[in-house]
């Protein structure tokens, strides 16, 4: 999930202690003296973002990569680059130790980056450069490289693949579940090609397995030790003391909704690709995730993002201001739920679902315009 | 009285509209200039054209502000990186469709304004009054977000962690030492006034000229970039209905933040709107069969991303005009639960001393949006081809210069004085630092959310103790 979603979601959760949206009215409908004016659900969502940022602004920074390539923005060589790659990928190989690889972006101007693709065959990694593309992504037409050095090509010694066989219990706990759920996973594919153009670069990681080949990991620092329920707990024993110590009234909630912020995020980051490391540090490896939903699919975030916001107005409105009518009775819940979640999302879905439609046909126009643009659109 | 009320809005307009041509020159410095010439001649001017006259120059800077903004923003090296299409397309030639593009997109806003009225009185009323008791930690959470949210822009070169820290934290921490010099001059100002209080409706302006106007200034004083002065000029409207459907709904996202929570921008809630949406996603860059020689895939980059151009300026100018236009207009939404309307915004806070809104005025501010957006949308066509013509006798730099003296007499004769003038500069360079370290500008606007947070709370107090200032 984005991390709106997350820091939503957190919010959202923390609503759900009547104490909390009490202790949270400014208008002091509470009676019990001091607490009123809280700040506590701001916990929620401040460590329903908290491991993301701590992978993205701070974790890493700590994963030192053995091989860099980071290509020179006047003059890149692709044929270098892949020469870097395959020679990391078998070092794993000989060595049977873990190798990193952190690849760049190419800047060529405050806005101007060389997009560039990273292809896996059986045994050979291909880099690809592309067009020049804006921070938006959009490529500028007819600015591709001419096509001696345009590619480069190097074998490797090893075969890459994308799923790990050395799993653990919590692995194949999580395995488990997915194929109750989604069924047996279809037959493990190769690796898929990788697109680096903008802002920041990746990092692989590559570590082989009893079977001879390499596993390929990507982002190898994302979702590890930040993504631990354990941790989750001892960043919150902080909150609970300071809030203990200022004498705040409720003080132990405070801890409370903080972990509840860190609990959700983790839960939902196990809908995706890439679990966690749920139970570091006394269980340090990444699970898989249950495969449900990509981490960046707009209609999956759009639709939490927006249950959560109908939910924190209909929880304020429960626990503390009680001005909807609909929620003075039991049944009237059921309607403002139906009216204000229910059919919204539907609408939207059968919305969305149409643009999609029209994204897909749309596609096919694209394909026949060599510069990508399709219908011309200026004289 | 009809009449009368028209010949004001179309005054309003015209008037608003030619000001607030001029770069840096906000709708809220020339309000304030009216309003301090209304209080002078109040027998003549009458009292019911007030909120018309007010409106109309809000609806009309809504639009035409998008002329200056498109063509005489500083477009240099870090503000192109802050990724604004209108930058971008004015070096391509294509500043006109950007402009007129922001200008639909306020023109879909004035629709979206009409559909939403039975929204505004039966659903938004209680929404309001459901969240009014808890604003200070909806604000709260708008600024946590919004910190945490400032990504290291940098690539994270480097030989130790350290290193790679520094390299990719720069526009971080510039953003968090923007907030925190924001957030301590807004506790400073609120709670001891420098400006005197006969000015104290003007008492926000030297800090906002100095936050914003006054780095941009320079920003654009020290830019090499030239503005391309060949513009092309499009026969028909460059965007197809798909684009104001998909714009519509982060515009009224973000527009629906900003027009309600106080002190925040439209430029916040677009940023709100756009991690909520994100619709780009919905279709992603996809490898395909090569179609040049001597290439292994061709990437296809599917049609959402080159709309985004035109998705992010229609929502912009539906944000723009709900944000501006949508928070007066709300203060007019008179019901049992809001019997003093809901609206927010500098022009509230400018009118209240002088306007108390009845129940039957919204239609009648409804119509005066209406008619006077349908003026400014022509007169910014118009405009904008005017100022393509003028480009390239302009010298930019020369006006901007002129500005600064301006803006400077505006800070000296509604600001307080020398006061004004040292407040200005003190935010002018706080508001520099967004502009060399490439961070989000709007965390500036925590000289106001901070304040006002920590205000409805009930902290201020506590707060101003802690810094010693009472």
């Amino acid at each position: 999930m984005k991390g709106f979603t997350h820091f939503m979601s957190g919010i959202a959760a923390a609503t759900f202690i009547p104490e909390v949206v009490r202790m949270s009215t400014s208008s002091r409908l509470d009676t019990v003296e001091g607490a009123a004016s809280s700040f506590i659900i701001l916990l929620a969502g401040a460590f329903g973002i908290l491991p993301d940022t701590m992978d993205f602004k701070l974790g890493q920074f700590f994963s030192i990569a053995e091989y860099e390539i980071d290509p020179d923005p006047r003059n890149p060589d692709p044929q270098a680059m892949t020469d870097i790659f395959a020679k990391a990928v078998n070092e794993a190989g000989d060595t049977g130790k873990d190798v990193r690889v952190q690849l760049f972006p190419i800047q060529l101007g405050a806005s101007l980056w060389r997009q560039y693709n990273i292809i896996f065959e059986p045994d050979e990694v291909i880099i690809q450069f592309n067009e020049i593309v804006k921070t938006s992504q959009v490529p500028i037409p007819n600015t591709a490289p001419p096509p001696e050095r345009r590619v480069g090509r190097t074998k490797l010694r090893y075969e890459l693949k994308a799923r790990t066989n050395e799993i653990c219990w919590m692995n194949r706990a999580v395995r488990w579940l997915r194929h109750k759920i989604k069924g047996e996973d279809p037959p493990p594919g190769p690796v898929k090609p990788s697109t680096l153009d903008i802002l920041s670069g990746t990092q692989f990681a590559f570590h082989k397995e009893s079977d001879g080949k390499i596993y390929f990991n990507w982002l190898p620092w994302h979702r590890t030790w930040s993504h631990s329920y354990v941790l989750g707990f001892f960043l919150s024993i902080p909150i609970y003391i300071i809030a203990y110590l200022l004498n705040l009234h409720h003080w132990w909630l405070y801890g409370l909704v903080a972990y509840l912020g860190f609990f959700v995020h983790l839960t939902e980051d196990m809908t995706g690709h890439i679990g966690g490391a749920l139970f570091w540090p006394f269980h340090k490896p990444r699970s898989e995730g249950l495969e449900l939903f990509k981490a960046s699919d707009p209609r999956t975030n759009f639709s939490i993002d927006y249950a959560a916001m109908v939910l924190i107005i209909y929880n304020l409105d429960r626990f503390s201001t009680k001005k909807i009518p609909l929620l003075q009775t039991w049944y009237g819940h059921i309607v403002f739920l139906l009216l204000f979640l229910v059919i919204p999302l539907f609408i939207y879905f059968k919305v969305v679902a149409k643009i999609k439609e029209k994204l897909h046909s749309a596609k096919k126009i694209g394909l026949e315009e060599p510069d990508g643009t399709g219908e011309a659109i200026v004289d | 009285m009809p009449l009368v009320i028209i010949l004001y809005v179309l005054l309003g307009t015209v008037v608003a509209g030619l000001l607030c041509l001029i770069p840096s020159l906000h709708i809220y410095n020339v309000a304030g200039i009216v309003l301090l010439i209304w209080f002078k001649v109040r027998d003549v001017i009458p009292y019911y054209v007030i909120a018309p006259l007010f409106m109309s120059m809000i609806v009309a800077y809504s639009f035409l502000n998008n002329i200056p903004m498109t063509f005489f923003a500083a477009a240099d090296e870090s503000a192109g990186a802050s990724i604004l299409p209108s930058v971008d397309m004015v070096k391509n030639g294509k500043g006109r469709d950007a402009s007129i593009l922001s200008g639909l997109g306020s023109l879909a806003g004035i629709i979206i304004l009409i559909i939403f009225t039975p929204f505004f009185y039966f659903i938004w009323t209680y929404v309001t009054a459901v969240i009014s008791p808890h604003l200070h930690w909806l604000l709260g959470i708008i600024m946590v977000f919004y910190i945490m949210s400032e990504w290291p822009k940098g690539a994270g070169r480097g030989k130790t962690p350290w290193e790679k820290f520094k390299d990719s934290w720069r526009n971080v921490f510039a953003g968090m030492v923007t907030f925190t010099l924001s957030a301590i001059v807004g506790l400073i100002v609120t709670t001891k006034p420098l400006t005197p209080p006969e000015l104290s409706y003007q008492s926000i302006m030297p800090i906002f000229l100095g936050f914003f106007a006054f780095p941009s200034i320079i920003q654009t004083l020290i830019s090499d970039s030239k503005i391309p002065h060949k513009q092309y000029k499009s026969k028909y409207i460059n965007a197809g209905y798909s684009d104001f459907g998909v714009a519509a709904l982060p515009g009224i996202i973000g527009g629906l933040i900003a027009s309600y929570m106080p002190a925040v921008t439209a430029g916040i809630g677009a940023i709100f709107a756009s991690h909520m949406t994100n619709h780009r996603n919905l279709q992603q860059a996809s490898f395909e069969k090569p179609t040049q020689p001597g290439t292994v895939v061709k990437l296809y980059t599917p049609e959402i991303y080159y709309q985004q151009e035109r998705v992010f300026l229609i929502g912009g100018g539906v944000t723009k005009l709900l944000y501006y236009v949508g928070a007066f207009l709300l203060l007019f939404v008179l019901t049992d639960l809001t019997p003093n309307g809901m609206g927010r915004g500098g022009l509230n806070v400018l009118l209240k001393p002088v306007f108390s809104p009845e129940k039957g005025d919204y239609f009648i501010m409804l119509a005066t949006i209406i008619f006077s957006g349908s003026i400014s949308m022509l007169a910014l066509i118009w405009f904008t081809d005017i100022t393509i013509k003028l480009l390239p006798k302009i010298n930019i730099k020369k006006i901007y210069i002129v500005i600064i003296f301006v803006l400077l007499l505006i800070v000296y004769f509604m600001g307080g004085g020398l006061t004004g003038i040292f407040i200005a500069a003190v935010t002018t360079c706080i508001g520099c630092i967004p502009v060399f370290y490439n961070c989000r500008r709007s965390h500036c606007m925590a000289v106001l959310l901070v304040p006002i947070a920590l205000n409805m709370a009930g902290y201020s107090d506590a707060i101003a103790r802690i810094l010693k200032l009472i």
